[in-house]
């Protein structure tokens, strides 16, 4: 089964690589146009690279045409792939082309900057990460009991108001603040407790 | 089983619905549908020999089916979360009955009606998780549980606490679960069987086995709150305490044990097994006890007591004995009667009074004499004291574990000592919990908040009521209920004894010496603890705080994923895009230098022209990099693109050539067309650094793109595909264009994707460049004088005030093209404009010649569109944008629409026909003049790319050309504008 490779044109191989290494290498810039530009060069490189991988040169692959009287046709997965690569590139190319305009009309610039979100992120301490409680100790993010003070609509409660619902209305499922009070006797006068609790 | 399922989901959907209605009341209803579930179970009673099975086809190839399997233990289990929730849906509709009903806001009354769904949709999956046999579907259920219990543990969302609470108990058991998902998969891939009764019957074995039967062991600890996963438990006590009375009670929480108890006749004769279930199990009971001693909260010794009691249950079923499981299962009976009992009762005190503290309460009996005889009965039940069910089952446990000997011999001894110890520790927190809770406390008057108490009403302590009578009952149905639970211990060895059958008395046994030992121990301790509870520094956990730990873990990931993300995500864009060249570069070498490879077959150039063109291509390409100028650094690319296509010519690829070059040419107009708006410049100051560091990358790049390319071609092994496909292009797909039947038949999918991204490209530059109203045509001549009074978009009524002297209709001459008449004379080219007009029909005919012959010679839809494209191109630059409108009077949109309808519909007729997608067929007809034609469908297809193609296009000049010119002029016009104002001043 096993056949001998044919043999693969290692002077368009390096053609490809060295078109490929420019076109990266104006991807690496902050000018969207010329990271356009890069993409193009990297994207025909590629192209390039499928069909001479594909095979050697060939017949077009037309049923019933020869050229040049080569012995065998050319690849016509690989063009059929290309093919469609090839135009794909010119609408991607007309979007970012789009884009930069836009970038252009508003910062007068086709630059990329630095993404301000992902500088905020990296500026962020543990305390401002967004899923944290404002009501959470700003240092170790412990909840701390200022979290449970809000009625039932969601409205924040203020210390007094929170004192005044426990004594006059009953109210339950409330968590009991954690205490390691050393003592079991009777606490009877409520407002004495929540003194304690402050 | 289905039935019922189904019917509790359904339940489920509709009872918000039904809550609102009805209001609180709307929880009795609610109740109808388990309480009827439950007599079904009860009248349709399985047995082991009998088990009542039922199979639905889900996913077969995944061998995710829908089996259902209820034997005895999965009997017992539904019962107990059928019936325990009926009666808890009962509990809620007082407990819910708040005193200013009516002045309670709609969104509480709402989030009570979607409290209810929650707890018939738990319900519903709690029993699918007792009944699945398939352990995939278990799972599902499983984690079902766990969602659910997140929502109803949060119920009261504006709480931190409860927030906080709901998320722990969904992190901790969701971990757990997801373990014991890899280990599920293990297990059902070892076994060769998802069926739990296959995994158990015939139980597989190796070190793959004890490595997933300990990941399903730890999803079990984590979600009955063994030790090391115990604290969110008693967190979870923020719920409502319904909630706790049923998840946290009678059914969550003893999934585990559950499952537990299902493995064990397999898998209980593991180290792994023992170690995990038993010790961790025994470690539980005591550290739960004893935390339990500690607390003011009476829901909180509640907590930590069910934790002891499911450290207990975990020994009991784990061990693997038949006489032990049988304890273990009449104790976990007993347990959900008291326990659901017993948090009912708490609920009431908070519900009534506003408080659960021990130290608020006094003198609580006096005041409620009713409620403090269901707490009696039901902590008789929780201590063992005799003739309850929690006596039975604790008997049964002390009296086969002092037969028990276990693989060492001595296990059964210290495991009594253990569930001695434990027993203590239970009796002295019961007691704790009576006198905590309902007390006199040495004091003559109630205390404040049980003086302005409300006395609970009848219905309020009916549930609780029945499950702790049921407790006393159950104690005297020991015998009989016993017959039915042994069916279960007979699947577990009995190591030489016979099964003891259950009884209330045994007559003067050693357990029941342990028993009398186990109630004054209790009672001392209790009343040592009370009376030297300073001295005895109790108020300190003796081990750390497993929530601490647990908060310090979830910091730690915190930080953790802080600094990848500082690490990560600079915001640099060629930073991120370099990272991603360097992996690129270094993966596929890596897998290169570490796998096979074969040897290189190499040889140079085939013609002196690839050499001339690839050096062309390679000095254009660097060129490119230096060149800041963009216009000149475009053209410069444009020239490596015209070389490839010379390549592509010459290697035998005509349909690619031709495709390059059009396509090349298209896009330096779409270049031009934008650059026009930009600086000729790229700006000094913008000058990326890093240039030897970005040149080492690319060279890296470059360079694995001839290393790859070398060994790639190498790794052919075999005859390429390529060799029949003209061939079979011929015969099959009747084109003699191998390239052209694989775009529109072979590989059309393929195409049907890429034609879909074109669209996406075409719609997307739309959006960017008119941000709204996005579809529409070019504007045609006529609209000009329309566009001079007010134009919709406001700018162009501002380019005619500016530009008075263009004539607002065409005149009356002769012209070539119609839509020039309204340009600015300085901008027009007589000569273009007249070439455009003798040239354009002939590119027409072209365009649609390339469209028909591609199937048998170069051309196809791409190749046809994109002439077509030219020509309008042509149009357009000769015309500008009045032209295009003339030349081409539809919207681009509808174009494309068309066009995608076109490739789409071509799909869905071949499958309507019968055949499968994009399957094409030959239609032979003979007319007249031209004599015979062979049609083939895919033809349709390639009529859809063609339109698509030219949609682009078209939407391109409408966008980037046309609308681009009027924005210009609008700018112009703004800036005269200005201008003038300021000369005023």
């Amino acid at each position: 089964m096993n056949v001998d490779p044919n043999p693969v044109n290692l002077g368009l191989l390096v053609v490809v690589g060295l078109v490929a290494a420019c076109g990266v290498y104006m991807l690496l810039e902050r000018s969207l146009i010329r990271m356009l530009l890069g993409l193009l060069l990297v994207g025909n490189a590629v192209n390039l690279m499928i069909i001479v991988l594909a095979g050697s040169m060939g017949n077009p692959p037309i049923y019933g045409r020869t050229s040049d009287n080569r012995p065998a046709d050319a690849d016509p997965l690989a063009q059929g792939m290309v093919l469609t690569a090839i135009v794909i590139t010119m609408g991607v190319a007309a979007f970012v082309l789009s884009l930069a305009y836009r970038s252009f009309t508003i910062n007068t610039d086709d630059d990329v900057p630095d993404d301000p979100e992902d500088r905020k992120v990296s500026a962020q301490s543990r305390s401002g990460a967004p899923d944290r409680d404002r009501s959470d100790d700003p240092l170790t993010g412990v909840d701390t009991t200022a979290g449970d003070m809000f009625d039932d609509d969601g409205n924040p409660l203020s210390e007094e108001e929170i004192r005044e619902r426990k004594r006059s209305r009953i109210e339950a499922d409330l968590m009991p603040s954690d205490d390691d009070s050393d003592t079991d006797d009777l606490i009877d006068d409520e407002s004495l407790l929540d003194e304690d609790k402050r | 089983m289905f039935a019922i399922l189904l019917a509790l989901a359904v339940t489920a959907g509709l009872a918000p619905a039904i809550m609102t209605w009805l209001g609180r009341r709307g929880f009795y209803l609610l109740a109808l549908v388990p309480a009827a579930a439950t007599v079904v179970v009860a009248v349709r009673w399985p047995t082991d020999d009998d088990p009542w099975t039922e199979r639905i086809s889900w996913v077969p190839a995944l061998r995710m089916d829908i089996d259902l399997r209820m034997d005895t233990l999965g009997a017992v289990m539904s019962v107990l979360v059928l019936g325990v929730g009926a009666l808890v849906l009962c509990y809620c509709a007082e407990y819910f009955d708040s005193d200013d009903e009516h002045s309670a806001p709609r969104r509480v009354k709402r989030r009570v009606a979607g409290f209810g769904g929650e707890m018939v949709a738990f319900a519903a999956a709690m029993f699918g998780l007792v009944v699945s046999d398939n352990m995939i579907v278990l799972y599902i259920f499983w984690e079902a549980t766990t969602v659910l219990s997140f929502l109803l543990v949060g119920f009261y969302a504006q709480r931190a606490t409860s927030r906080r609470a709901a998320t722990q108990a969904l992190l901790v058991t969701t971990a757990g679960g997801l373990a014991m998902l890899a280990g599920i998969i293990v297990l059902g891939e070892r076994a060769g069987s998802y069926l739990l009764s296959d995994v158990i019957a015939s139980p597989p074995s190796g070190t793959a086995v004890t490595v997933a039967i300990v990941l399903i062991v730890t999803g079990a600890l984590s979600k009955s709150a063994i030790v090391p996963f115990h604290f969110w438990l008693p967190g979870a006590m923020a719920a409502p305490t319904p909630v706790s009375s049923y998840l946290h009670a009678a059914a969550m929480v003893k999934a585990g044990i559950f499952l537990i108890a299902r493995l064990a006749p397999g898998y209980s004769h593991l180290l792994a097994w023992q170690i995990l279930c038993v010790g961790l199990g025994g470690l539980t009971m005591i550290l739960g006890g004893w935390r339990s001693l500690r607390e003011f909260d009476l829901k909180l010794i509640l907590a930590f007591g069910t934790v002891s009691q499911l450290g207990f249950l975990m020994i009991l079923v784990g061990v693997g004995d038949a006489n032990v499981a049988l304890a273990g299962v009449a104790m976990l009976v007993a347990h959900a009667l008291f326990k659901a009992s017993l948090f009912m009762v708490v609920g009431i005190i908070d519900h009534q009074t506003g408080t659960r503290d021990v130290r608020k309460l006094a003198r609580l009996g006096s005041a409620a004499p009713a409620l403090a005889i269901i707490a009696a009965l039901a902590s008789a039940s929780m201590a063992g004291l005799p003739i309850t069910m929690g006596f039975v089952g604790k008997e049964a446990a002390l009296a086969s574990l002092l037969e028990y000997r276990g693989v060492g011999g001595w296990e059964g001894g210290v495991l009594t000592a253990v569930v001695v110890v434990g027993s203590v520790l239970t009796m002295a927190y019961t007691v704790r919990f009576l006198w905590g809770g309902f007390g006199r406390k040495v004091q003559t008057q109630p205390s404040a908040a049980v003086a302005r108490m409300h006395r609970p009403s009848p219905a309020f302590l009916v549930p609780a009521g029945l499950l702790a009578v049921a407790g006393v009952v159950a104690g005297f149905l020991a015998s009989p209920l016993g017959d039915v639970l042994e069916r279960y211990a007979e699947t577990l060895p009995a190591h030489g004894h016979e099964i003891e059958h259950l009884a209330v008395w045994h007559g003067f046994t050693p357990a029941l010496g342990l028993t009398a030992v186990v109630i004054v121990g209790g009672v001392a301790t209790f009343v040592v603890l009370r009376a030297r509870r300073r001295r005895l520094g109790f108020t300190t956990p003796p081990l750390g705080n497993a929530d601490r730990i647990y908060d310090a873990v979830l910091r730690g990931a915190d930080v953790a994923s802080l600094a990848l993300t500082r690490v990560t995500q600079t915001g640099s864009l060629p930073v991120t895009q370099g990272v991603v060249v360097v992996t690129l570069v270094v993966t596929p070498l890596v897998a290169l230098f570490l796998g096979n490879r074969n040897r290189l077959a190499v040889a140079g150039f085939d013609s002196t022209i690839q050499i001339v063109v690839g050096i062309i291509m390679v000095a254009a390409a660097l060129a490119a990099t230096i060149l800041r100028n963009r216009l000149a650094a475009t053209l410069i690319v444009g020239v490596t693109g015209y070389g490839c296509g010379m390549i592509f010519a010459f290697y035998g690829a005509p349909d690619l050539a031709l495709t390059q070059f059009l396509v090349e040419t298209l896009s330096l107009v779409i270049f031009v067309l934008v650059l026009r708006k930009l600086p000729a410049e790229t700006e000094k100051r913008h000058l990326t650094g890093f240039r030897p560091l970005r040149a080492l990358i690319a060279l890296a790049f470059g360079a694995l793109l001839v290393v790859m390319g070398l060994f790639a071609a190498a790794a052919r092994s075999t005859q390429g595909v390529a060799v029949d496909l003209p061939r079979a292009a011929y015969e099959y797909g009747d084109g003699a264009n191998a390239v052209n039947v694989l775009l529109v038949d072979i590989r059309a999918w393929d195409t049907l994707g890429e034609v879909s991204v074109l669209l996406v490209a075409a719609t997307g530059v739309a959006s960017m460049v008119f941000r709204h109203r996005r579809f529409g045509a070019a504007p045609r001549v006529a609209d000009a004088a329309r566009h001079q009074g007010a134009d919709p978009d406001g700018v162009e009524g501002g380019s005619t005030r500016a530009t008075p002297a263009e004539p607002p209709m065409p005149l009356a001459r002769t012209t070539w093209l119609r839509g020039s008449e309204l340009r600015d004379p300085r901008h027009r080219s007589m000569v273009l404009e007249a070439t455009t007009r003798l040239i354009f029909p002939t590119m027409v005919v072209l365009s649609i010649y390339f469209f028909f012959a591609g199937h048998n010679s170069p051309g196809g839809g791409f190749a046809g569109g994109l002439t077509m494209g030219m020509a309008l191109v042509l149009r357009y630059l000769a015309g500008g944008r009045y032209e295009l409108g003339e030349t081409i009077p539809f919207d681009a949109g509808r174009i494309l629409g068309v066009g995608l309808a076109f490739a789409a519909g071509t799909a869905i007729a071949s499958v309507i026909l019968g055949a499968p997608a994009l399957s094409s067929a030959t239609i032979e007809i003979t007319l007249p003049v031209l004599g015979d034609i062979k049609f083939v469908t895919a033809l349709f297809f390639d009529l859809g790319v063609y339109l698509i193609v030219v949609g682009l296009v078209l939407d391109v000049l409408r966008s980037l050309g046309a609308r681009l010119d009027i924005e210009e002029t609008a700018t112009t016009a703004q800036a005269g504008h200005t201008t003038e104002v300021v000369t005023n001043a």
